[in-house]
């Protein structure tokens, strides 16, 4: 389990996060949303530790800030939104970077080294025939699926030593088609559903709902809700947090999908709309 | 009297195995270091044990086709034993350190002659190179020869009035690289019967532009280089703080080789010569 | 070039690590050959070959011939391998840390302390107290070097590091900085400097193996070893950061402690370096990059080929700037400007696309 009580961060003066609680299971795809600015990237960045925060994050049991990196790289991977790189490595020199840190780690840990190798994850993010290339040579969304790649290397088995293993996604599809959008968010529903941690700052509210067992609205810095999907996406809530007329909608086959309110749908573009 | 005469004979004692072993051993394969040096080695006849030179060593012509071991402070201590020298003669200041330590590890023997900016240090310079070589004699011919034209060249200069003399060893971004006190080029001005325009420090120093106004220099002294394109006249005395000068009114430039005017060697009688007369067909 | 053309273009399973090792082989093979040909060349007739077998027929080797093998040539082969060694090598910790293929040692402050330092001792040297002249004799050149260089590595270090974290961005502005103040008290050390500590100043700017003697490789040689052997330690942590601070982190690595390391052990080595050769250039730039482009960034490859590619570098320069005009020497910092410039420039105008990605 992951846990954080009373988060609040702060840049120089300005309060981003106001005495956050957060908490995810192992098991569960648990989803960060809220408007542009509101600080779910600020509330992801506070969980992972890199920034400085006031508060306790304990991940398995312990506080993260007595942990030191490479205890805490072999409990978890993190996917930031966008990684640039200094030198030109080919998308297996990068994606062996994982596979370095979940080697070590797993070695410091007694036991178990992963089975798995470099090309069999870059299949697992559709990239099959892209190992030999520059990755600075590939597009943004290509990017983004080889960083998965190497951080699914790090964490690739859900469960290690009887102890969850957890993976941190910030908008982990924002640059991707609806067909790798929904391969990628296919693969941390099954790393949750083999007994892993998910959590993901999201920004699609639908693929939300399609895969997320548990949903913490951010709005403002403050935490405006956190529970199961029908707790947190209802009209109110989403209209509040994201001023806008928002209308939850749910069909027996499909689950629950969103539109924008037809009939206020000049509304819907007015940011500043009164609560 | 006594002391010092017992102190000297003494002195002489411990001197003379090590003269003998020379007079023995004579040494024929040197290392000359230094323009100065390499002049009077050839004014003693004694140039046929050179077997390599420094690059300052370009008189006579000659010197020219030894091997060229480098720059005085920078010299290559493998280098010099590729021409298999038994003596090295160098100017004061001669380095690195550590290449110095290696050739005499290698059972070089290194001579410094000191160096000075005066006739007395021309002389003591030719005794010294003429003692290493094993041939006082000739240094003492020598000596009075050149004792005889320095005091030759310098009793023409008197009557000459102080003109004051601005030595410029470079013009660097319109920067005047001016000679100061304790300088070879202080001194031959001296010598010739001028007065260095500029006081107040020692060496060569860049000038800033009051101070070369200050000067008052009535004539401008450099070395003539070849292929000197950037400083003629013209060129100089677009200079401001130089246009301002005496000397720029009277487009007063003396240029000289370098070796020969700054060299303090044998040739130096004739350096003042060439340096007084033209001092004093300038303006008069 | 061909060959070099095609290794450019990465394996076709991105792996290059196979041709990295054949790479470290072959660089051994030719750092072994120019060790050799270092020992063997030389302006005067010494030879090597025959007082190897006078030696092993139990013949005397005449004293000159000992001075040249053995006095002036070995340690300079040493200390061209160490000096080329660390020069490279800090210079491949240097870009992986800032995450700039543009970064030198310098960047960490030490070029500009040291050869501050350098300028201090060669124009006041003359002021110090006999005591402490007598004791160093030529060591206070590089004592005054390594100590400039290690004290504005320091300061730099301090002034970039707030609440236990280093940026790297302010460690370079104020490198900038630092350079720009000891740029200051350098010209007026050269302002004051008499015509002989001119020419000193210049040549030393302009590098020497020259005075390499077996005291001066055994006292700088513990550092620049020291140096070579943490290197590999540090691979892993730049193969990290290359994704930024915050990901290399993620992955396990001790981001704070490594760049710690990192600059302490570029400082010690460069410093050092710098101490015994004065200012040579290009090496830390043109050799990592030259790697870079042949088999990839992977520093477990790239540092160790860069120590070993910077060592063969330093002797062919020396061996260049030993021959060329004998009996006289060129600096070699000329020898290593002349070829590595051009070279690089090369490089570079072959290499565009590959660096704008």
């Amino acid at each position: 389990m992951l846990s954080a009580t009373n988060i609040t961060v702060s840049y120089g003066q300005n309060r981003i996060l106001h005495h956050i609680d957060f908490t995810a299971q192992a098991g569960e795809f648990t989803a960060i949303v809220g408007p542009n600015g509101s600080g779910k990237t600020t509330l992801m960045r506070a969980l992972t530790g890199e920034v400085p925060y006031t508060g306790k994050v304990i991940l398995n049991g312990t506080n993260i800030a007595r942990q030191k990196p490479w205890e805490l790289a072999v409990q978890r991977g993190v996917l930031p939104q966008a990684t640039s790189l200094a030198f030109p490595f080919t998308v297996t020199e990068v994606v062996r970077l994982g596979l370095n840190a979940g080697l070590s780690a797993s070695l410091n840990s007694g036991g178990h080294s992963n089975q798995i190798s470099v090309p069999q994850a870059l299949e697992r993010v559709g990239l099959g025939g892209f190992a030999g290339r520059y990755y600075q040579e590939l597009s943004g969304g290509e990017q983004q699926r080889v960083q998965l790649a190497r951080v699914l290397l790090q964490v690739w088995e859900p469960i290690l030593n009887d102890t969850p293993r957890w993976l941190f996604l910030d908008e982990p599809v924002s640059s991707l088609d609806i067909g790798h959008q929904l391969l990628v968010m296919q693969i941390a529903r099954d790393f949750a559903d083999a007994g892993g941690g998910v959590i993901a700052v999201m920004h699609d509210l639908n693929l939300t709902a399609m895969f997320a067992n548990n949903i913490a609205l951010i709005s403002q810095g403050h935490l405006a809700g956190q529970g199961a999907p029908a707790a947190i996406l209802t009209d109110d809530m989403l209209s509040d947090a994201y001023h806008c007329n928002l209308r939850v909608n749910t069909s027996p086959d499909q689950g629950t999908f969103l539109l924008p309110h037809a009939a206020s749908f000049g509304a819907a573009i007015s940011p500043g709309a009164p609560r | 009297m006594t002391r010092f005469f017992r102190t000297w004979a003494a002195a002489a004692c411990f001197a003379l195995p090590a003269l003998s072993t020379q007079a023995d051993e004579p040494t024929n394969r040197i290392v000359s270091v230094g323009g100065a040096i390499t002049e009077i080695i050839y004014a003693l006849g004694e140039q046929d044990r050179l077997v390599a030179r420094d690059i300052t060593s370009n008189y006579p012509p000659e010197a020219l086709e030894l091997p060229d071991v480098g720059y005085i402070r920078r010299l290559s201590p493998e280098g010099i034993l590729s021409v298999n020298p038994d003596l090295i003669i160098a100017e004061e200041g001669s380095g690195p350190p550590e290449a110095v330590d290696l050739l005499k590890e290698a059972a070089i023997n290194i001579v410094e002659i000191p160096d000075g900016f005066t006739s007395d240090a021309v002389i003591a310079k030719i005794h010294a190179v003429a003692e290493t070589l094993g041939v006082p004699d000739k240094g003492d011919v020598l000596a009075v020869d050149v004792a005889e034209q320095m005091r030759q060249a310098v009793a023409r200069t008197t009557g000459i009035q102080n003109k004051k003399v601005l030595f410029i060893l470079s013009m660097q971004g319109g920067r005047v690289m001016a000679s100061g006190q304790n300088t070879a080029a202080d001194g031959i001005i001296t010598l010739a019967g001028g007065e260095n325009a500029v006081q107040g420090f020692d060496g060569y120093k860049p000038l800033t532009d009051e101070a070369i106004t200050e000067s008052g220099a009535e004539v401008i002294l450099m070395m003539r280089r070849k292929g000197d394109h950037g400083l003629d006249d013209a060129t100089l005395f677009t200079h401001p703080a130089l246009s301002v000068l005496p000397a720029a009114q009277t487009r007063s430039v003396v240029r000289m080789d370098g070796m020969l005017l700054l060299g303090f060697s044998v040739r130096t009688a004739q350096a003042v010569t060439d340096l007084s007369t033209a001092l004093a067909q300038i303006g008069g | 070039m061909a060959v070099l053309t095609q290794n450019f273009i990465p394996a076709h399973t991105g792996d290059r690590s196979h041709r990295a090792h054949l790479l470290m082989l072959l660089l051994c093979g030719v750092l072994v050959i120019a060790c050799i040909a270092n020992l063997a060349i030389g302006a005067s007739g010494a030879s090597l070959w025959k007082a190897l077998s006078d030696l092993a027929t139990g013949q005397d080797i005449s004293l000159r011939d000992k001075v040249v093998l053995w006095d002036i040539r070995a340690p300079r082969v040493l200390m061209a391998c160490l000096v080329g060694a660390s020069l490279a090598v800090s210079g491949a910790i240097m870009q992986g840390l800032f995450r700039n293929p543009l970064a030198d040692p310098g960047i960490v402050g030490v070029s500009a302390g040291a050869g501050l330092g350098a300028i201090v001792a060669i124009v006041l040297g003359g002021f110090l107290p006999a005591v402490i002249t007598q004791h160093l004799g030529y060591y206070i050149v590089p004592a005054a070097a390594f100590l400039g260089g290690w004290a504005s590595t320091l300061l730099l270090y301090r002034v970039a590091t707030r609440k236990g974290r280093t940026s790297v961005a302010t460690m370079l502005l104020a490198g900038i900085a630092l350079g720009a103040l000891s740029g200051a008290i350098s010209g007026v050390m050269i302002y004051i400097a008499d015509d002989a500590q001119l020419r000193d100043l210049t040549f030393w700017s302009m590098g020497s193996l020259a005075g390499a003697t077996w005291s001066k490789v055994l006292t700088s040689a513990p550092l620049m070893l020291l140096a070579l052997f943490v290197s590999p330690f540090l691979a892993r942590s730049l193969n990290g950061l290359a994704l930024g601070e915050a990901a290399a982190n993620h992955i396990g690595i001790p981001v704070q402690r490594m760049k710690n390391i990192a600059i302490m052990t570029v400082a010690a080595a460069t410093g050092a370096a710098v101490a015994v050769s004065g200012g040579i250039g290009f090496v830390g730039i043109v050799v990592p990059h030259v790697l870079r482009l042949l088999v990839g960034p992977d520093h477990k490859y790239l540092l160790i080929n860069s120590a070993i590619l910077g060592a063969v570098m330093l002797l062919v320069a020396d061996a260049i700037s030993r021959v060329i005009i004998a009996p006289a020497e060129l600096p070699i910092g000329i020898i290593t400007a002349t070829i590595g410039g051009p070279f690089f420039l090369w490089i570079l105008l072959r290499q565009r696309g590959l660096l704008d990605m």
